[in-house]
């Protein structure tokens, strides 16, 4: 935790009385100060004649800085790199070694992560079965290699004999989801 | 207002993943590329300070957004990670292949050939060249993409630097800008006078 009076220091470094920092200035015009650092901004605007002449400039100053870059917004580029990018589709595809858009039927449902959720949470609590799950599903598991992936995750958490118990209970309810589905 | 195609299909939820198809998928990349596509040429320009290599750089984004998608990737926070990709992308790009630091004004005039009055073209063009020079990279960065309407905490995220780091270094630029457009009057004024 910072310390509060170095914090003010930091804001108004010429003390609380006199001007706040630049950088404490173009925060407070954009919205991103504190509630009461930004009423004591407030409260020295109301009588600081400089300090609100240079806070009103901020925003002409960036509305200067947007009609600069605009400048280099051409829709012929765009255009260029639009079709460029549709062919590029097709190339890619033959290129990706990873397996496209695999069948629904692969993947996870809700209702299989929410049941293994339950199960997860009995052993490790709510939160860590959340990341266990999380990390499975970025992992892009199928129901087929989840539990592997919960036993190796698990193994650091209640040792290996233990995750492999859980993993088998995990393959256990893929199972059971599956053939009620009607998958093969 | 740019919103996320993404948040309509849910990955990892057999309901909403049926509908996910290949054409879907390069429609939503489509979709993403016209209404983030020139943000993030802007973005990219004040990094790499050459549009050819902002142009190459945009296109790889996209590309990376589609083979993410079709790996079945969900894109949570939505155009900040389009921000992210791009700049380490060409931070990955810059390790590799040093760039030379200053922007072609022949070039983005160039690029600008489209604009109603070309004297006005000219002049910012010259402006933009002037204002590259003296800023850095990370002020660059900074003011536009608070320009674009990103708060300081998600500039801080995209950039990987403290939240209130970002105060700091748009007052730097902002600074600086002022004292160039100061400049810059005083010198058109004086060009003026017999």
């Amino acid at each position: 935790m910072q310390n509060p009076l170095r914090r003010i220091t930091l804001l108004f470094p010429e003390g609380v009385r006199r001007h706040p920092a630049s950088a404490t200035l173009v925060a407070y015009v954009h919205g991103e100060l504190p509630p009461s650092v930004r009423a004591r901004v407030s409260r020295h605007l109301q009588h600081c004649k400089c300090c609100e002449k240079e806070a009103l400039a901020i925003d002409d100053d960036l509305l200067y800085f947007k009609r600069l870059m605009a400048v280099v917004e051409t829709s012929a580029a765009m255009e260029d790199g639009l079709s460029r990018l549709e062919q590029c589709f097709e190339s890619r595809i033959a290129e990706a070694p990873v397996p496209i858009l695999p069948k629904p039927e692969t993947r996870l449902t809700s209702a299989l992560l929410k049941s293994i959720q339950n199960e997860l949470m009995t052993y490790v609590g709510s939160r860590a079965a959340e990341r266990i799950l999380a990390r499975a599903d970025r992992s892009f598991c199928t129901p087929q290699n989840l539990s592997k992936q919960i036993e190796l995750t698990m193994g650091g958490f209640i040792g290996s004999r233990a995750a492999a118990a859980v993993a088998r209970r995990v393959d256990a309810l893929c199972g059971a989801m599956v053939s009620h589905q009607g998958i093969p | 207002m740019w919103k996320s195609s993404i948040e309509t299909t849910v990955a990892f939820d057999g309901g909403a993943e049926q509908g996910s198809s290949l054409e879907q998928i390069q429609a939503e990349v489509t979709e993403s590329y016209k209404s983030l596509a020139q943000c993030l040429l802007r973005y990219l320009l004040c990094l790499t300070r050459d549009f050819d290599r902002a142009q190459e750089a945009v296109q790889e984004v996209f590309l990376r957004y589609y083979e993410y998608r079709l790996k079945g990737g969900e894109v949570p926070d939505g155009r900040g990670w389009f921000y992210r990709v791009a700049r380490n992308y060409v931070v990955d790009q810059t390790r590799t292949h040093r760039p030379d630091r200053h922007v072609s004004l022949n070039e983005v005039l160039l690029k600008a050939d489209d604009h109603d009055c070309p004297h006005e073209a000219l002049a910012r063009t010259e402006t933009l060249d002037l204002l590259f020079q003296v800023l850095s990279a990370r002020e660059l960065e900074c003011l536009e993409l608070r320009v674009e309407g990103f708060k300081y905490k998600e500039i801080a995220e995209i950039l990987g630097i403290e939240p209130g780091t970002v105060g700091a270094i748009l007052a730097q630029g902002l600074k600086k800008m002022r004292a160039l457009r100061v400049k810059i009057v005083e010198e058109s004024g004086r060009c003026k006078t017999p």
